[in-house]
């Protein structure tokens, strides 16, 4: 750290001189975020006992860009982590760091850094502070322009795991060729507008298994292609994995492979989607022995809806790594202003529908199985159903200061597979029927009162819950709102709480400070097909960013 | 200002980058099994001292990757034998009992060890070995990774401690005596705990699993009862060991007819307590590093196990 140190002093030193021959720009930025929360004891809702009462995760990125030359930083903080993340990321520390020049050629980075390739089926490298997830790469990586509509890649290092490092090392390159920027005397005023792409990933990891000759090296492999004319799109992806026996796939030696397809057309007012996966033995990680969110390497995207309504999200579905496959389409429709339907306003109408199910696997028996590949797949026929998601979604203006959302959802949850990971029947499939109407009533410009009445549905699990929410915008700076979530349908009376939230929030500038007082369901939170399970809790929350 | 020369250049660059990418190879693995070592715990000198292996497995019954965690912990048995000193520590919301899943196998020493090592919150099934592993979160590891951990000291560690157990059990007023007679065998700077567990083996009862749904007659092994010794152990060095050093600790137990006692759990449905049989009870002893600060803090020197009735 205080060699990186004394090298970006010596680069900043170096631009110093630098400027005195030639006028460059330059910029600091950055972002703050401080969440801590005091918590309450409440075993009626099974929030766990904290000790420590206050928990609180905080992180500050700094930026630094002159010219085409840029270095950053981020320092982490968490005492302890708050509950619901994972307690590993305990401490405090610089763990993302880099120095970074680019010029219309060449792009090379020192350090810490985030990519993808294709869609991440093979790689992709990011972070979410909401799940506290990072999976960053501490290494090189150089990016260069070869020719015009030629993006070469290439990469080293080792993946962020909390506040160190996998053991594992990444090695990876990538190209993408734009055919019309290449050909553009030929292309570039063609409507058709072709990419393509292929990747090759690799992995090393020292075998010490005392039972098993795990493979030290492990490559993945893909090609990609994106075709687009007009309003029509296509995109398809396939991937190829070598045997990578791991935790996550319960160390079998079977090959993994992975294909994507997606495809849409907008025209005048409608457009339209349909997707397709097919996944199977595809986790990848730096780390063959690790599990939940640590050192994955790659990263295949749920195909199913983005909700953002509390009830359309209690049941959230994420890619099963180990098999799938899954489909979603949708439709959208604008119904035009003066329309018999749009009326005064407009009305916008999306159909949507997504299901994922698991592959028609067979498993081998340990005496038919010296390849230790545990199972084979027996035909390209869906196998047990893991999710679906039937759902309509209207929004209409009422008039200048009323408008309105509906939401109807139908879903089915195959919770032994998507909580458990596992392909024996423990619970019943849960089965939702999700109601939400959303309005907001803007009653001068910068103040509004929106209502949310939410509706859940089911007989399995907890059971039904209703929502009831009032957000209170006075003036455009600040809000107060409530939020009650209630668990009216649950089997055991005794349980049928009620989930109340208080919340208030101003913003000034770049700064936003938020207050919440309240208690908070158990439940599992997913962004980007990656989840993390939230306990029960029960106290007053602060969270505060700053951008600058 | 882009030149032909600058564009061979970077081509040359790109070509190069590319094949160094096509350099990192993959292994295809046709022979997954390796040839089973056999362990030679035998070194030819009797005065020398080997170094056991602690394995704590963070279990609960309604954890379903859990017996793919016991599973792991009995073929390491199978492959080191005595060598293995092993504890499930049954702990966590997965170890609470409810309906079906209804045996009680917590104990006040288990959530102590569970909560301060953060294992079930981080996710079950896990466990440590030999609690080795800097920082504290470090010491949480999968059962995928216990194999070469528990190998890895098998092959390199030294033996600083040298632990004799001898036990006295009456089976009529069950009265346990226990002495632990613990000999440095080098001159060590720090301070170091001794721990006295007592384990109950092979409590039969529903299990749930994520292959076969709900294990009626699953035999739980190797569960963490009780502890006879404070919870974090007592002192055996505060300031440094010397050379030959022997502390003797004894302790006398009164061996329960049910576990766990009325309390001492989280145990909403009030299910009942778990009858003790004697004959599979055991105890366990082992000596850890307690210097405060030092990098390998908690970290256990040597362990031992005896069945309290033979």
């Amino acid at each position: 750290m205080k060699k990186f140190l004394i090298g970006l002093l010596a680069l900043f030193s170096y631009s110093v001189k630098a400027q005195l021959l030639k006028d460059v720009s330059e910029s600091i930025h950055g972002n703050f975020e401080v969440d801590a929360q005091y918590y309450n004891k409440d075993t009626a809702i099974g929030a766990p006992i904290v000790p420590q009462k206050i928990l609180s995760n905080g992180f500050g990125n700094l930026n630094y860009i002159r010219g085409n030359f840029s270095a950053g930083l981020r320092f982490e903080s968490y005492n302890p982590v708050m509950l619901g993340f994972d307690p590993r990321y305990q401490g405090t520390g610089i763990p993302y760091k880099y120095a970074r020049y680019k010029n219309n050629f060449v792009d090379i980075t020192a350090g810490n850094f985030y990519d993808q390739f294709g869609s991440g089926m093979i790689l992709r490298i990011y972070e979410n502070r909401g799940l506290l997830y990072d999976n960053t790469i501490e290494g090189f990586r150089a990016i260069i322009t070869p020719l015009k509509g030629v993006t070469v890649k290439a990469m080293i290092g080792r993946q962020r795991v909390f506040f160190g490092l996998s053991p594992g090392i990444v090695r990876g390159g990538d190209v993408e060729w734009n055919l019309n920027e290449t050909f553009d005397s030929l292309m570039a005023h063609k409507k058709t507008k072709v990419t393509l792409g292929g990747s090759f990933v690799s992995k090393y990891q020292t075998n010490q298994s005392p039972t098993l000759n795990e493979p030290e090296n492990v490559g993945c492999f893909g090609g990609r292609a994106n075709i687009n004319h007009g309003g029509f799109n296509i995109y398809g992806e396939y991937a190829y994995k070598i045997n990578d026996p791991s935790y996550v796939n319960r160390y079998n030696f079977k090959d993994g492979q992975g294909a994507y397809l997606t495809t849409s057309y907008a025209g005048d007012g409608f457009s339209i989607m349909a997707a397709g996966k097919y996944v199977d033995n595809m986790s990848y990680r730096s780390d063959r022995d690790q599990t939940l969110n640590a050192a994955m390497i790659n990263y295949m995207p749920a195909l199913t809806k983005y909700h953002t309504y509390l009830m359309a999200t209690f049941y959230p579905y994420a890619t099963q790594p180990n098999g799938e496959m899954a489909a979603q389409g949708e439709f959208q429709y604008h119904f035009k202003k003066g329309s018999a339907i749009g009326g005064k306003y407009g009305m916008e109408v999306a159909l949507n529908a997504s299901v994922a199910y698991g592959l028609d696997t067979v498993n081998l028996a340990p005496q038919n199985d010296a390849r230790q590949f545990h199972y084979y797949v027996r035909s390209l026929r869906p196998g047990e159903k893991y999710f679906h998601d039937f759902n309509i979604e209207i929004s209409k203006k009422i008039n200048k200061k009323v408008k309105g959302t509906f939401l109807y959802s139908n879903q089915f949850y195959n919770k032994d597979i998507i909580v458990e990971n596992s392909s024996v029947n423990i619970y019943p499939n849960i089965k939702t029927n999700i109601f939400v109407l959303d309005v907001t009533y803007k009653y001068k410009t910068g103040s509004s009162i929106r209502f949310e009445a939410q509706e859940m549905y089911t007989k399995q699990d907890k059971g039904s819950w209703a929502v009831g929410m009032i957000e209170w915008w006075p003036v455009s700076k600040f809000f107060a709102a409530v939020v009650d979530q209630w668990n009216y349908g649950n089997d055991d009376p005794s349980k049928r709480f009620h989930y109340y939230l208080f919340n208030i929030g101003f913003i000034r500038d770049a700064v936003r400070v938020t207050l919440s007082y309240g208690k908070q369901r158990q439940g599992i939170f997913c962004v980007g097909g990656v989840c993390r399970t939230v306990p029960a809790s029960d106290g007053v929350a602060l969270t505060v960013t700053a951008t600058f | 200002m882009r030149t032909f020369d600058m564009m061979n250049m970077y081509k040359k660059i790109s070509i190069i980058l590319t094949f160094m990418v096509a350099l990192a190879s993959c292994d295809y693995v046709s022979a997954p099994l390796k040839s089973s070592q056999p362990i030679n715990n035998n070194t030819g000198n009797s005065n020398k001292v080997l170094k056991n292996v602690l394995i704590e497995d963070y279990t609960g019954s309604t954890c379903v990757n859990c017996p793919s965690a016991a599973a792991e912990l009995d073929s390491l048995i199978a492959m080191y034998g005595s060598r293995i000193v092993p504890i499930s520590v049954n702990a966590g919301s997965f170890a609470i009992p409810v309906p079906t899943y209804s045996l009680n196998l917590q104990s006040a020493v288990s959530d102590a060890y569970d909560g301060f090592f953060n294992m079930s919150n981080t996710g079950n099934p896990c466990g440590m070995i030999n609690r080795k592993g800097t920082p504290l979160s470090a010491k949480y590891l999968l059962w995928g990774q216990w194999g070469a951990a528990t190998q890895s000291i098998i092959q390199n560690d030294t033996a600083f401690v040298q632990l004799a157990l001898t036990t006295t059990f009456d089976t009529t007023s069950r009265a346990l005596n226990v002495s632990v007679n613990t000999t440095f065998l080098s001159a060590l700077t720090g301070a170091y705990n001794l721990v006295v567990l007592f384990t109950q083996d092979s409590i039969i009862g529903p299990q749930k699993s994520i292959t076969l749904g709900e294990i009626v007659n699953y035999a739980h092994r190797f569960v963490l009862r009780d502890n006879l010794s404070a919870i974090w152990g007592d002192v055996l060095a505060s300031s440094g060991t010397n050379i030959g050093q022997v502390v003797t600790k004894t302790y006398s137990y009164n061996v329960g007819a049910t576990y766990p006692a009325a309390g001492t759990t989280t145990n909403p449905g009030n299910q009942p307590a778990i009858a003790c049989n004697f004959k599979k009870c055991s105890i366990v002893a082992f000596v850890y590093n307690a210097t405060t600060s030092s990098p390998s803090q908690y970290e256990v020197l040597q362990s031992a196990t005896k069945k309290i009735y033979p």
